[in-house]
């Protein structure tokens, strides 16, 4: 043993080995400790951000639709281009096709190329058109996504209402931004595993499988294109004329308070909104408050009517007028004036004498109960609920200046609304502008209703401001209003502005208006039309009503049950085209119609007698013009209760109605039967008793 | 010769290990195989086969005494056919991944410095033990050793294959300063390799690139280089209890050599921080029963040759954990047991034989160790009577 004790394995030499062994292995231990414990989250991240590729499947944003289904909005679908730079095979060649196809350098591409990652965008928003020979290369690292872009194919058309959106289609003002939820959907997404090495694959997984994306809800408004297109048209054509500052006309169906156009100017394009200003961009409609004038002599006179406080007959002497030592002026002398009159001539004087008598308190009630100083329920962001002090803080004149149309705040659409409430039978609806949203699966989301808050003046009130109405236009300040062959009431507004500055009224600065409807006896659109600051003129008769009665005339036979519809007595298609030629002269002055269908060469017959053109027919290849007096084409049974006889005699169509009188002749007709609104299709008999 | 049992820890652990390798071989290997060779098992299968050659090795030198390893000048043979099979590979050497490491043998690859490695072993415990070396001498003893071992790290340093030549160099050096030989000699030898190391460093720029990579993976492991960050990712994903068998990701191709020198990040993905562990915890038991092995048995070549194999296995496994890890720079070696690969899995099956021999020796009193720990009464009076 001796000889190899020399030869020994050292111990302490092995124990300080061991135990470097042994501190090498804690430290390896405390090392994976760190790294697997406490940097645990770090490198999970890490390697999600390498093995899962999120690609979002866009959601096609909801569409905008008119009454007619009319899409008002467009979705242009567009890719973006992107590319995996590690997958990419040929750079250089697709640098150069990228270069040629999107007109960027080669450099700007081959750098994005370069980079060290998962993902680079090539080109965002482009067609697959302008693509489509980078597509054919086959490159294995591209990748196309495809994206939507809203487009308003009409520009300039009801823009201020749909509003725009911003490059990742998020709404930002208008119909976009308030319904921007319900638009956008939901989008869905991808997501891609890749692996680690070339050559390199994308898989789908069961652990993410792909989210749809749920398409956008498309929302169907009750405005009508061709009334929209006519009211802008117009309304743009009447800014011209009157070098007005800006303007806005509304329409509104006074029976369901559903709105058919909804004009603004100045005007923008919402593809291109970023180049225009802000003023362009708003809806003046629901948004601009402006003190309406004379053409809130309307609801005064309904208070007063309707208090009986006045008879429309009653005259007063228009002079001067003063009050509290304030002056208020007329634009002449117009000496004695029925109340009929002094609306139709728009006298401030007479307006102010007749309304003395009513109370504040009163006034005040019926201006809340037109719907003033308060949000219309139209549902509208950025609606002004208008101006409308309490009696208890009223000074002297404030009444006074009340009546003739100052001192209040007024939007253009709380105008329409009250005025169709002024003519429909004096019920006020809640004028509405979506009629419903239907989402992607088809099922409708919300549907509006017609709604009726409240009957604010009676039947026969609204019967005689009708009948003030029409006689503004006939012989009063809105003559230019009057629309040929038809029978339209209106009143005319003309209002100074105040001087934010001076805090007096301006002697230069106005804003004239006209709101108006028409069919005179079953009113089918109330058309407000406001101009500001016009230059011509200042007056409403001479600057909005022309206006009015360009928009009116062009309407009012847009809608298929104004337009000669007795194409079903003819046979054959070659009766139908003549009949498409036909010009529409249902409710015309029969001279009117004679000369109209004269210049179009067209051969006629006319029979019956009467000023007006009642019906159109034809009869064994001959177009024949049925003359009567004015009616609206009746196939519904009127309204005849409240009325004398008289006026329900100029009510009915009497070729559609036989009239058995009941009790006295000289009464007001009580009942009728059959009901009023009832479909008849033949001639029928219409029992009316009177008291 | 009577034998004794079998140190049944280490078959225990041991056999722990070969069959984690080989389910992990398949987890982490089997992305890689379908994308290489279309099917899973690809490597899997030839692990299972190795495995079994590994253990048939292992029974058949458990069984032979290994003592014989100094005889018949064995020593000093497998010292020269180191040197030839190694100078070979210039000649016959099949070329992989820009590198001359293997013979290609048709039914799998041959890897020399995987015999270099042992036959260091052998031959160093043999020099070490012997009493007619004396290795406190310079010139005679330390300098002739030290040649043998520069001269057979030099032929796999130019393989090039400078991580397997280092682990050489360590478990030689080793193994020289737990013998006798002076430590002012080892000092002053060993200076000179510091500058030498750094100037190998520097002319290999890929090194000093790993070296920046690992610098600058300290300071933030997502900047570390590409495997090494991928290799943290994986530990990092596991926590503490892993993403189970199987669930590994990056063995995706994202991980390169995942089955082989990188299996312990996958390890560590699928199992945790326990597993890795776990892992090490076996390698250290292997170790302290290597230990205890040396210290029972009689003589020094015993003694240096059970230091010598549980040192290269413990050194190899600590170190690969270590690069997986970040804790030293990269650089390629195998987890033994586990990762895959045949010559590796051959001769470590070969001197774990070796030592579960050395472990069923006799002591002086006849017993083997085993035995002798269990009846430690009974034969320390049989010693006394022997004596």
């Amino acid at each position: 043993m001796q000889n190899s004790s020399q030869a020994k394995l050292q111990k302490g030499r092995l124990i300080i080995a061991t135990v470097l062994v042994a501190l090498f292995w804690v430290a390896l231990e405390v090392n994976l400790f760190y790294r697997q414990i406490i940097q645990h989250d770090l490198f999970e991240q890490a390697a999600a951000k390498q093995y899962l590729k999120k690609i979002p499947l866009r959601a096609a944003r909801g569409g905008i639709y008119d009454r007619l289904n009319n899409k008002l909005v467009n979705n242009t679908l567009q890719y973006d281009l992107a590319a995996d730079p590690l997958i990419v095979k040929d750079k250089k060649k697709l640098a150069k096709a990228c270069s040629k196809a999107l007109h960027k350098p080669e450099a700007y591409f081959k750098k994005k190329l370069a980079r060290n990652s998962r993902f680079t965008y090539l080109a965002r928003g482009v067609s697959d058109e302008d693509i489509r020979d980078i597509l054919a290369l086959k490159e294995p690292g591209l990748i196309k996504n495809k994206s939507f872009r809203r487009e308003y194919p009409y520009r300039t058309y009801a823009a201020q209402l749909l509003g725009f959106t911003d490059p990742d289609d998020r709404g930002l003002s208008g119909l976009e931004l308030q319904f921007d939820k319900e638009l956008r959907g939901k989008d869905g997404q991808a997501v891609i595993q890749y692996n680690g090495k070339n050559p390199r694959r994308m898989f789908f997984n069961a652990d993410n499988p792909i989210e749809q994306p749920i398409n956008g809800s498309d929302i169907y408004l009750t405005l009508d294109k061709n009334i929209q297109t006519v009211a802008e048209e117009e309304l743009v054509a009447g800014i011209k004329r009157t070098r007005a500052r800006a303007g806005m006309a509304v329409v509104l169906d006074p029976f369901s308070g559903a709105i058919l156009a909804m004009a603004n100017y100045p005007v923008y394009d919402p593809n291109r909104q970023q180049n225009y200003k802000k003023p362009a961009k708003r809806n003046r409609s629901v948004t601009d408050v402006f003190e309406p004038g004379s053409t809130m002599k309307i609801i005064t006179s309904a208070a007063i009517l309707q208090e009986q406080l006045k008879n429309e007959n009653d005259i007063v002497f228009c002079d001067k007028y003063e009050l509290h030592g304030r002056k208020f002026h007329d634009t002449k002398k117009h000496g004695w004036l029925s109340f009929k009159k002094v609306v139709a001539l728009s006298s401030n004087i007479g307006m102010l004498k007749l309304s003395e008598k009513l109370p504040p308190n009163t006034f005040f009630r019926y201006l809340r109960n037109f719907g003033f100083g308060a949000k219309t329920g139209l549902g509208l962001n950025g609606e002004s609920n208008g101006i409308l002090e309490n009696p208890q803080r009223w000074s002297g004149i404030t009444k006074a200046s009340l009546a003739i149309g100052y001192g209040i705040g007024t939007t253009a659409i709380q105008m329409a609304a009250a005025y169709a409430a002024a003519v429909n039978g004096g019920y006020l609806y809640r004028p509405y502008i979506v009629d419903h949203i239907v989402n992607a699966s088809g099922e409708t989301e919300q549907a509006a209703q017609p709604l009726m808050v409240r009957q604010v003046i009676s039947k026969e009130v609204s019967a005689k401001l009708k009948e003030f109405m029409y006689a503004a236009v006939e012989d009063g300040t809105g003559k230019e209003a009057r629309v040929k062959g038809l029978m339209v009431g209106g009143k005319t507004g003309t209002a100074r502005k105040m001087d934010p500055r001076t805090k007096r009224y301006s002697t230069s600065k106005y804003t004239a208006s006209f709101i108006g409807f028409a069919p005179y006896d079953h009113p089918q659109y109330v058309l407000a039309v406001i101009l500001d600051e016009p230059k011509i003129s200042h007056y409403g008769g001479s600057t909005a009503a022309p206006v009015f009665s360009k928009i009116m005339q062009r309407i009012i036979y847009l809608d298929k049950r104004n337009e000669p519809s007795d194409a079903q007595n003819g046979s054959g298609e070659i009766l139908v085209k003549k009949m498409h030629k036909l010009p529409p002269v249902t409710g015309f002055r029969i001279e009117n119609a004679q000369a109209l269908l004269e210049a179009k060469k067209i051969d006629y017959k006319t029979v019956g007698s009467g000023s007006y053109v009642k019906r159109v027919f034809i009869k064994e290849k001959t177009i024949y013009l049925e003359r009567g007096e004015l009616t609206i084409r009746q196939d519904k049974v009127p309204r005849l209760t409240g009325l004398t006889l008289r006026e329900a005699m100029q009510k009915v169509d009497l070729s559609r109605f036989r009239i058995e009188l009941k009790g006295n002749a000289s009464g007001v007709v009580q009942r009728q039967e059959p009901p009023p609104g009832k479909r008849v299709h033949k001639r029928t008999s219409l029992i009316l008793v009177c008291n | 010769m009577k034998k004794g049992r079998v140190d049944l820890t280490l078959v225990i652990m041991v056999t722990f290990l070969l069959t984690a390798g080989m389910v992990m071989v398949f987890s982490s290997s089997s992305m890689i195989a379908v994308n290489k060779y279309g099917t899973l098992t690809h490597f899997f299968l030839k692990q299972m086969m190795w495995s079994a050659f590994a253990l048939s090795l292992m029974i058949l030198f458990s069984n032979i005494n290994y003592k014989t390893l100094k005889k018949y000048k064995l020593p000093v043979a497998g010292i020269i056919i180191s040197f030839v099979l190694l100078a070979g590979l210039f000649v016959f050497g099949a070329k992989m991944n820009g590198a001359r490491r293997w013979y290609n043998l048709g039914v799998g690859s041959f890897q020399p410095s995987e015999l270099a490695k042992l036959a260091v072993i052998v031959y160093f415990a043999y020099y070490l033990s012997s009493a007619k070396k004396n290795i406190r001498d310079l010139k005679m003893g330390l300098l002739p050793l030290l040649g043998i071992l520069g001269g057979l790290m030099a032929l796999i340093a130019v393989q090039p294959d400078l991580s397997t030549a280092l682990m050489l160099g360590v478990v030689g050096g080793t193994l020289l300063l737990i013998s006798r030989a002076k430590i002012s000699h080892l000092a002053m030898l060993s200076l000179p390799l510091i500058p030498a190391v750094i100037l190998g460093i520097n002319r290999q720029s890929f090194r000093l690139r790993r070296l920046h990579e690992w610098l600058a993976g300290w300071e933030n492991p997502l900047h570390a280089g590409y495997q090494i960050k991928q290799s943290l990712i994986g530990l990092g994903r596991g926590g503490m209890f892993g993403q189970s068998l199987g669930q590994s990701k990056q063995k995706f191709l994202f991980l390169p050599d995942s089955h082989t020198d990188f299996i312990f990040s996958i390890i560590g993905e699928e199992w945790g921080f326990l597993g890795t562990t776990l892992i090490l915890i076996a390698f250290m038991i292997i170790f302290y029963r290597g230990l205890v092995i040396a210290r029972r048995v009689p003589d020094p070549f015993g003694k240096f040759l059970a230091v010598g194999i549980v040192l290269n296995i413990v050194a190899y496994a600590l170190i690969n954990a270590a690069v997986v890890s970040m804790l030293v720079p990269a650089t390629g070696l195998p987890m033994p047991f586990i990762s895959y690969g045949g010559s590796n899995l051959l001769f470590l099956g070969a001197a774990m034989g070796i030592l579960l021999n050395i472990s069923r020796q006799m002591t002086p009193a006849g017993a083997n160790y085993v035995d002798y720990k269990q009846n430690r009464e009974r034969y320390l009076k049989t010693v006394i009577a022997a004596d």
